[in-house]
């Protein structure tokens, strides 16, 4: 790591860490040229692995930035309690890619499809400036990212997911909607995490939206909005309203704002309908 | 009807290009390499309209390892190419008219040099309007393309008097359909080696649909006579049209003269994207109007073509279009009129369907409009206007008897049935709704009536004892080498072993015209009918010669020529190697040709087509009322193109074809801007992918021709293609109610119209 | 920090190459190459095992593929630094001894390829899913071959290829 750091400090101009390294070398043939010097993590095995580690007396799933989609998409432990974040691992680009793009990449790509998953997760990013290791939410981390210390990029060095809150009642899910079935780019993510407390009213919500170049974001104002509430068809109709506010993506040559603002709301909508409270 | 007819034993052969395919031991002409190959590449231009001020090369000449630049200087010819008028420069002069317009072309050692070369070619352009849509280039002030003005060509069809027709009309429904840009999308994008040969003469190493015509092409651009050049055009990596125009072969065969070394080009997938030729986006108005019954009265059509900047096969496609825009029906009263037009946008050529499928998107759209509307089922109405058997062709021509209309239709109808009850009792998630849709076609087999349409074959023994059998087709995928090994085999009764089988190289083997508009399988058939008597003879002649059997006792087969005995057993006399050797020894030739042209309509209506195939269509598709995607789940079809020559090929074509079109219908547009591209590669440019396609599809297959068809298997290349997309609308709104007119159906429409049938209650409807 | 390290990978821009070893298809091979060159263009065009195809150079499309330490990789996103130590195995180093893999044979019977020029990253791919999964789902059929285009046959014959090995169990 630290290695990586000096090496990256020797080297003045014209240089960028790489992982998997299948982001720069599509953007090599669109045309973006490589740097001249490539600084490679691939042998760091320290940003590998994937293990449950206590943090604060708080159990965490650690995975290492440099593991791979595939083995996002086929752990057991992520499988398990964090399935989200393999459903959107899953999503993105084939097998082949996926064995090869690793997940520190995908979210240093800023709009990577696994984002959503990983907001609504809660999870945090760890990474290393040259002289010590930062932890933050990875929410904060995407709103402020931190600046370059001696005009290098930090390390993005690992990502924890806390557990998940637990309760009677929960829903979540991550879909992806491209212009074709499969490997394909998106044009909508949305992810969601949301729990019900005895009373029915919803007393943990994570709403994530993305896609396309659009930066995913959290729905702030519709999780407090939602937070405390029953869920009744009223409500829906609200909340439909609330998203379709709150989430302003921009247009491409392929689908409008509205486009991505009426289905990121169907699709929350939806599934928050499937919880509906039963009519008393 | 007849029958029982021809079935080809073998037609569940495996291909004979098949083993080399899986292990991946077969060299493509873009995997070839030479001793001293040096690397093409060619600079496009930077705008789609501008005139070229001027052309520096200096600096790009002096990069170390750069051996030969070349621009419209350096062509000892023709600066022009095209299958029928030769209006697109090899190399631009003084203006460009499309991004794929190349203006120099560079060769080096290696490929990152050429690719810097470019680099260093400076040129200074002063821009140009850019006429980047049809109408526009169609405004009396619009700057002209060509000398003689924006129109390519125009075509029509007229017969009765439509107005008087549509007064007479119950229901008339007139609506404008709009296609989009197709990109073939061959997996192998254009490439090959060009290698100067002693005496300034030049192989060709690279893929054509059409090598004779390549060799006309090339000979024409570098002024040299066409027995100096010789093409080798098989296999390639699909070409679906995309290939029958030169692409790379003018620029590799100018830099390897001038180099005297093999010059290698194998274009990039953008590179592709940006010069390679594309299906012509339509815009086509029509307007039908039918009585109480349901008999269409009248059919009046427009359509208005994007051919880009130069003509290629522009006036042929848009000359099929019109043709077809009546389909199967017959129509007392009809008017089409075509345009077709030259803008600043890639240039469009043949693909696949040729002008059939657009057409067929808005009649079919028509006809189930129209039952929609008299509330008829549409595969009755259909039904009430489908030609018979003896009935004339579109163009009020003659064509050979057939009942294939009325039996796809009715082998549909059928499946129908089937698959409705399926769907009714299908439970489906509360978001998703289904629909099933069906559409028929017609289309023409060859080029059609007053265009050269030559065909030709040879047959003989060669001096290795092998019945070699030569065609000037090209393997494209589809399979012809398959084709004609089941068809000589069966007809004259060898095996595989006594064959061999040569195309695709013009040093080798006769002109058999174009391997394009579904005609190889057909040719192929025709070709062999014609030779088998006389080949069959001369063999059979000499064998008894020398071994002093009765010729009437003898017959080809498996390994040599046999003595048929009274138990109708028989015994191998001599083997083809001995006959072989003992013809040459006698100086008797076994060589058989033949020379002659695809059937024609005999009537003079130009462009009018004879044989034609017939197929029909049932979708099956899946909407997300969340997000508006349309899945197709069924994707089924019934083809009437006579018996079935290979079981596997046949399938495929239907198949393969069917799914581009899915493409075609639900996610392929070449998008361009003002005349640039926007999709560049396959990351934007989408075809479908495993996910996309029903996991499994049905092909019926109706064999039987009308009695006494001597004309035998019908090419089924183009026909899976042609009636898939207005089959998937009406199943779209078979499901939601809702008429796409545009395709590749945008999922945002869709969402939209379903939001408007209040598909969801708690979704506003947005206005 | 044991083994780990970082590696600086230098831009050819003085024809700086670097020494790789890699074992291709069983073959242990030193290369001397620029780091950044594809390893679709060293297989291609430097050792000419031209069975390796080319088509979208953007890992779209899966002509490319091949095994690399045994998983599925586009030879078009890999870099010559990156493979270095690795085991890789292409088209050409599918054959078995006995001749063909009963995925190759499947894949003539059934009419799994028409052009062919998508069939060796094809063949990959169900090599590489039923070397997993060797009873796969239609889902993990579809998911598995997601990544590889096939312009010609529609998917039918593939599908059924792969359908024919799975029930004649060679894989179990
Ligand atoms: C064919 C294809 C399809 C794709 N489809 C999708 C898709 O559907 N969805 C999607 O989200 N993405 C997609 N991608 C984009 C991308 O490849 C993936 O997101 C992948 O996860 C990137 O990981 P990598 O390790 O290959 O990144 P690299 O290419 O190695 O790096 C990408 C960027 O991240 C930086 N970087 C990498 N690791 C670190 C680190 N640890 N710390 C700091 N910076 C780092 C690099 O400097 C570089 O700028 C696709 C790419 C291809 C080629
Ligand atoms: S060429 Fe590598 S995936 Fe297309
Ligand atoms: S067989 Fe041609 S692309 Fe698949």
């Amino acid at each position: 790591m630290k290695e990586a750091w000096e090496i990256m400090n020797s080297i003045s101009s014209d240089v960028s860490y790489i992982s998997g390294g299948t982001l720069m070398q599509l953007q090599r043939e669109q045309g973006t040229p490589l740097p001249e010097n490539l600084i490679s993590l691939e042998k760091i095995e320290s940003l590998r692995g994937i293990k449950k580690v206590v943090s604060n007396g708080k159990t965490m799933l650690e995975i290492g930035a440099l593991t791979t989609l595939a083995d996002c998409c086929s752990d057991p432990l992520i499988n398990q309690e964090w399935d989200l974040l393999s459903i959107s691992a899953k999503s993105v680009a084939s097998p082949a890619v996926r064995n090869r793009g690793t997940l520190g990449g995908n979210v240093s790509y800023r709009i990577g499809d696994t984002i959503p998953s990983l907001l609504a997760l809660d999870a945090e990013i760890t990474w290393f400036d040259g002289t010590e290791t930062y932890k933050e939410p990875l929410y904060d981390y995407l709103k402020n990212p931190p600046a370059p210390a001696f005009g290098n990029t930090p390390v993005i060095t690992s990502f924890l997911l806390p557990e998940t809150p637990v309760s009677t009642k929960l829903m979540s899910f991550y879909q992806k909607v491209g212009r074709r079935e499969s490997f394909i780019p998106s044009l909508v993510t949305a992810s969601a995490y949301c729990c019900w407390n005895s009373y029915n009213e919803i007393d943990y919500i994570r709403l994530a939206v993305g896609g396309g170049a659009n930066a995913p974001i959290r729905l702030k104002r519709c999780e407090r909005f939602l937070k405390g509430k029953v869920i009744t068809e009223e409500i829906l109709a609200l909340v439909y309203e609330e998203i379709i506010d709150e989430f302003k993506p921009d247009s491409d040559m392929f689908v409008s704002a509205s486009y991505r603002k009426t289905v990121v709301a169907n699709l929350i909508v939806s599934k928050l309908e499937d919880n509906l409270a039963e009519s008393p | 009807m007849q029958r029982d007819q021809l079935v080809y034993k073998n037609r569940n052969r495996v291909r004979p290009d098949g083993k080399a395919k899986v292990t991946g031991s077969l060299k493509y002409l873009t995997d070839l390499s030479f001793p001293n190959m040096l690397y093409g590449k060619i600079l496009r231009s930077a705008y789609p309209h501008a005139k070229i001020l001027s052309i520096n090369i200096n600096d790009a000449e002096k990069l170390p390892g750069v051996k030969a630049v070349i621009t419209h200087k350096d062509i000892p010819g023709l600066n022009g190419f095209g299958i029928i008028s030769p209006d697109q420069p090899v190399l631009c002069e003084d203006r460009v008219r499309y991004v794929g317009d190349a203006i120099a072309a560079v060769a080096a050692e290696t490929i990152e040099i050429a690719e810097k070369a470019l680099q260093l070619i400076k040129v200074e352009y002063e821009q140009l309007p850019i006429l980047d849509d049809p109408e526009i280039a169609l405004e009396p002030h619009a700057p002209q393309l060509h000398e003689n003005g924006n129109l390519l060509h125009q075509a029509g069809y007229q017969k009765g008097d439509v107005d008087e027709g549509f007064v007479r009309s119950l229901v008339v429904i007139e609506e404008t359909y709009q296609v989009p840009r197709q990109m073939h999308t061959y997996m192998e994008t254009e490439g090959g080696v060009i290698v100067p040969e002693a005496n300034g003469a030049l192989s060709v190493y690279v893929g054509t649909q059409h090598g004779y015509k390549d060799r006309f092409q090339l000979s024409r651009i570098l002024g040299k006579p066409e027995e100096d050049i010789r093409i080798i055009s098989s296999p390639m990596g699909g070409s679906f049209g995309g290939k029958d125009e030169l692409n790379i072969q003018p620029y590799g065969a100018i830099l390897a003269l001038k180099t005297a070394c093999p010059v290698k080009i194998h274009q990039t997938r953008k590179e592709s994207v940006i010069s390679g030729l594309k299906r012509h986006p339509m815009r086509i108005t029509m307007k039908t109007g039918v009585d109480k019954d349901g008999k269409i009265l009248a059919h009046k059509v427009d359509i208005l073509a994007d051919t880009g900047a130069y003509s290629t096969l522009g006036p042929a496609i848009l000359d099929f279009a019109v043709e077809h825009a009546t389909g199967p029906y017959m129509v007392p009263n009809v008017k089409t009129e075509g345009l077709s037009v030259f803008t600043n946008n890639g240039v469009a050529g043949e693909f696949r369907g040729f002008g059939g499928n657009q057409i067929t998107f808005a009649l079919e759209g028509q006809i189930d409009r129209l039952a929609e509307k008299l509330n008829i089922d549409s595969i009755e109405l259909r039904r009430r206007n489908i030609r018979k058997v003896d009935d004339v062709g579109p163009l009020g021509h003659r064509i050979a008897p057939t009942n294939g209309a009325s039996d796809v239709l009715e082998a549909i109808s059928n499946h129908m049935k089937i698959k409705r009850n399926e769907l009714n009792n299908l439970n489906l998630d509360k978001f998703k709704v289904r629909g099933i849709g069906t559409a028929i076609t017609m289309h023409g087999g060859g080029l059609g009536q007053g265009r050269l349409d030559p065909a030709g074959g040879r047959l003989s023994l060669n001096k290795d004892g092998k019945i070699e059998i030569a065609f000037g087709f090209e393997e494209a995928g589809q399979g012809i080498l398959g084709v004609i090994e089941t068809i000589v085999t069966e007809e004259l009764g060898c095996s595989t072993d006594d064959l061999s089988i040569i195309i695709g190289d013009t040093a080798l083997v006769p002109s058999s015209g174009s391997t394009t508009a579904s005609r190889g399988t057909s040719m192929v058939w025709h070709a062999v009918k014609r030779m088998k008597d006389v080949f069959e003879r001369k063999l059979l002649d000499q064998a008894s010669k020398h071994t002093g059997i009765s010729v009437n006792e003898l017959q080809l087969s498996s390994g040599g020529v046999s003595k048929l005995a009274n138990d109708k057993s028989f015994s191998l006399v001599m083997s083809y190697l001995e006959l072989a050797e003992h013809m040459n020894k006698s100086k008797q030739s076994s060589i058989v040709t033949t020379n002659f042209d695809f059937p024609t309509t005999p009537d003079d209506v130009d462009g009018g087509h004879f044989l034609y195939t017939f197929g029909s269509v049932l979708a099956q598709v899946e909407i997300d009322l969340l997000t508006g995607k349309v899945k197709v789940i069924d994707l089924d079809q019934s083809i009437s193109a006579g018996p079935i020559v290979s079981m596997k090929g046949y399938t495929g074509q239907i198949e393969g074809g069917g799914v581009m079109a899915l493409g075609y219908t639900l996610m392929e547009e070449a998008l361009m801007v003002e005349g640039k591209y926007i999709t560049e590669n396959l990351d934007a440019y989408l075809i479908p992918s495993i996910s996309d396609v029903p996991f499994a599809m049905m092909t019926e297959a109706i064999e039987s021709l009308h009695d006494g068809d001597p004309y035998g298997p019908r090419g089924v290349g183009e026909i899976g293609t042609v009636a898939v997309a207005p089959a998937i609308a009406k199943a779209i709104h078979d499901a939601i109610g809702y008429w796409v007119s545009r395709l590749p159906v945008s999922s945002e429409e869709i969402l939209q119209a379903a939001s408007h049938r209040r598909m969801k209650q708690w979704a506003k409807v947005e206005q | 920090m044991g083994e780990s390290r970082a590696v600086t990978v230098n831009q050819p821009t003085e024809d700086k190459t670097i020494d790789i070893t890699v074992v291709i298809n069983g073959k242990e091979q030193h290369l001397q190459t620029e780091p950044t060159k594809r390893l679709v263009d060293i297989l291609r065009n430097d050792l000419d095992l031209t069975g390796t195809k080319i088509s979208c150079g953007i890992g779209r499309c899966g002509a490319c593929s091949v095994m690399i330490n045994g998983n599925l990789i586009n030879s078009c996103l890999v870099m010559a630094y990156q493979v270095d130590q690795a085991s890789i195995t292409t088209i050409e180093g599918i054959v078995r001894e006995e001749g063909l893999d009963p995925i190759q044979t499947a894949f003539l019977e059934e009419g799994g390829f028409q052009c062919g020029y998508c069939t060796p990253g094809m063949v990959m791919a169900v090599k590489s899913l039923l070397a997993d999964t060797p009873n796969p789902t239609e889902e993990q059929i579809k998911t598995a071959l997601s990544g590889n285009l096939c312009r010609c046959t529609g998917y039918g014959g593939i599908i059924r290829a792969v359908q024919r090995v799975i029930e004649e169990g060679t894989y179990l």
